[in-house]
C-alpha cells in the first residue's frame, strides 16, 4: 500500500511537470497566434488608413524622376497600377503608369492582391547613387558570376554585363558624376476601387 | 528538453526543410506559382485611341476571365496593351498585329505557404524563426552530451561531427 501510494505521489508530480510544460507551450503558441497580424505597417487593403493629401506633395510617375531629387528623405505621395507584388519576398512592388515605374520598398509584405489595383502609395523618397565606382564594381561581379549553370543564365549574365557597359558609357558622356535612381520606401497605400 | 523543445519545432522544421529545398532550386522552376500561357488572336483593334472597357471584356470572355478584370495600362510605347486580372494573371496584346497573349497565375498549394514563412514575412515571424534557430543551435550543443561511450563525442559520434565540418570548409575552399 505505501509502495502503491509512494509511485502514485511519483506520477502526480509527473504529470504536474508535463501540464506545466505544456502550458508554457500552449501561451507560446498563444503568444504568437495573437500578435501574427497587428503590424503597424500591414498592407491589407481593407486597412485603406486615410492618406491626408492636403498635406502631402503628390507626385505623378510621369514625371517623379525629374522631380524627387528635390523630394529626398520627404514623405510623398505617388498614383499608379501595381504591375506586381515580388514573387519571392513580396516586400517590393512595382507601380506603374505607362512605360513609367518606380519601386516600392517594404520591411513587410504586400498584399499579394494588390496586383493589377490602381493605388496612392505613401512613402519617402530614397535615392540610390550610381557612380562610376559602383558600376566598375557591378561589372566586375556581373563578370566574376558563375553563368555557366545553363544558357538562360548565361545570357542573362552577357546582357547584364552589356547594359553595365552602357551605363559607363552614358555616365562619361553625361559629364555627371553619378545617376540617380529613386525609390519609395513604403508608408501607407489606398486603393482606388473605381476603374 | 531536447526531445521536448524536438516535438514542439517539427513543424517549422518540415517548413524550412520543404521551402529550402524549392528555394534551392529557383533556377528550375517557379516554387511559389503555376503558370499557365494561353496564346489567341483578336482582330478587334486595341489601340489606345480606340480602347474601351467593354472590348476589354469581350475579349476576357474568350478566355472565360472576364470577371477577374481589374485594370489595363500602355507599355513600350503604347505598342503592348497590358490587361491586370485578378490574382496576378494578366493579358498582353499587341495592338499592330492582334497577338494576344494571356498569363494565367495560380498559387502552388504548400510550396506558396512555406515559402511564404521561409521569406520572414513580418516582425512577429522573424522572433519567431529566431527562437526556432537558436533552438537548433540548442540542439545541437545538447546533442553532443546525449550519447556517452563508442558511439558519442568521443567515439563514432565525433568523427561524425568532424565530417559534417569538414563538408561545408571544403566547399569553401574548393572552387
Amino acid at each position: 500500500m505505501k509502495k502503491y501510494l509512494s509511485m502514485h505521489k511519483i506520477l502526480n508530480q509527473k504529470l504536474l511537470i508535463m501540464i506545466k510544460k505544456i502550458l508554457v507551450f500552449s501561451i507560446t503558441v498563444l503568444f504568437f497566434a495573437a500578435c501574427g497580424n497587428d503590424d503597424n505597417n500591414s498592407t491589407n487593403p481593407s486597412d485603406t488608413t486615410e492618406i491626408k493629401t492636403n498635406e502631402l506633395t503628390k507626385l505623378s510617375l510621369t514625371n517623379f524622376d525629374s522631380l524627387a531629387g528635390n523630394f529626398v528623405g520627404k514623405e510623398v505621395a505617388v498614383e499608379g497600377i501595381v504591375d506586381h507584388v515580388c514573387k519571392h519576398g513580396g516586400k517590393k512592388l512595382l507601380l506603374v503608369d505607362g512605360d513609367y515605374n518606380l519601386h516600392v520598398f517594404n520591411d513587410n509584405r504586400f498584399d499579394e492582391a494588390l496586383s493589377g489595383s490602381k493605388v496612392t502609395v505613401t512613402g519617402i523618397v530614397e535615392e540610390e547613387r550610381v557612380d562610376s565606382a559602383y558600376l566598375a564594381e557591378k561589372l566586375k561581379h556581373e563578370e566574376g558570376s558563375t553563368g555557366e549553370d545553363n544558357e538562360v543564365n548565361k545570357e542573362q549574365m552577357e546582357q547584364m554585363v552589356k547594359y553595365v557597359k552602357m551605363m559607363q558609357d552614358s555616365l562619361k558622356k553625361s559629364g555627371k558624376e553619378y545617376f540617380a535612381n529613386y525609390s519609395l520606401k513604403f508608408v501607407s497605400l489606398k486603393e482606388d476601387k473605381e476603374k | 528538453m531536447h526531445r521536448d523543445i524536438g516535438f514542439f519545432f517539427i513543424g517549422t522544421t518540415i517548413i524550412y526543410g520543404i521551402s529550402g529545398i524549392a528555394l534551392n532550386h529557383l533556377k528550375d522552376w517557379n516554387p511559389n506559382f503555376i503558370v499557365t500561357i494561353k496564346k489567341m488572336h483578336t482582330d478587334e483593334d486595341f489601340s489606345k485611341e480606340k480602347i474601351s472597357e467593354p472590348k476589354i471584356k469581350k475579349l476576357l470572355s474568350q478566355l472565360n476571365s472576364e470577371d477577374t478584370y481589374k485594370t489595363y495600362n500602355y507599355v513600350e510605347r503604347n505598342s503592348v496593351l497590358r490587361i491586370y486580372l485578378s490574382g496576378r494573371s494578366t493579358v498582353s496584346i499587341v495592338p499592330k498585329t492582334g497577338d494576344v497573349t494571356a498569363e494565367f497565375v495560380r498559387k502552388r498549394p504548400l510550396f506558396f505557404e512555406v515559402n511564404y514563412l521561409h521569406y520572414n514575412p513580418n516582425k512577429r515571424w522573424t522572433w519567431f524563426s529566431d527562437i526556432f534557430a537558436g533552438a537548433l543551435i540548442l540542439f545541437a550543443l545538447t546533442s553532443l552530451f546525449m550519447v556517452r561511450g563508442k558511439k558519442g563525442v568521443w567515439g563514432r559520434g565525433g568523427i561524425y561531427i568532424l565530417l559534417g565540418i569538414l563538408i561545408p570548409i571544403l566547399f569553401l575552399i574548393l572552387p
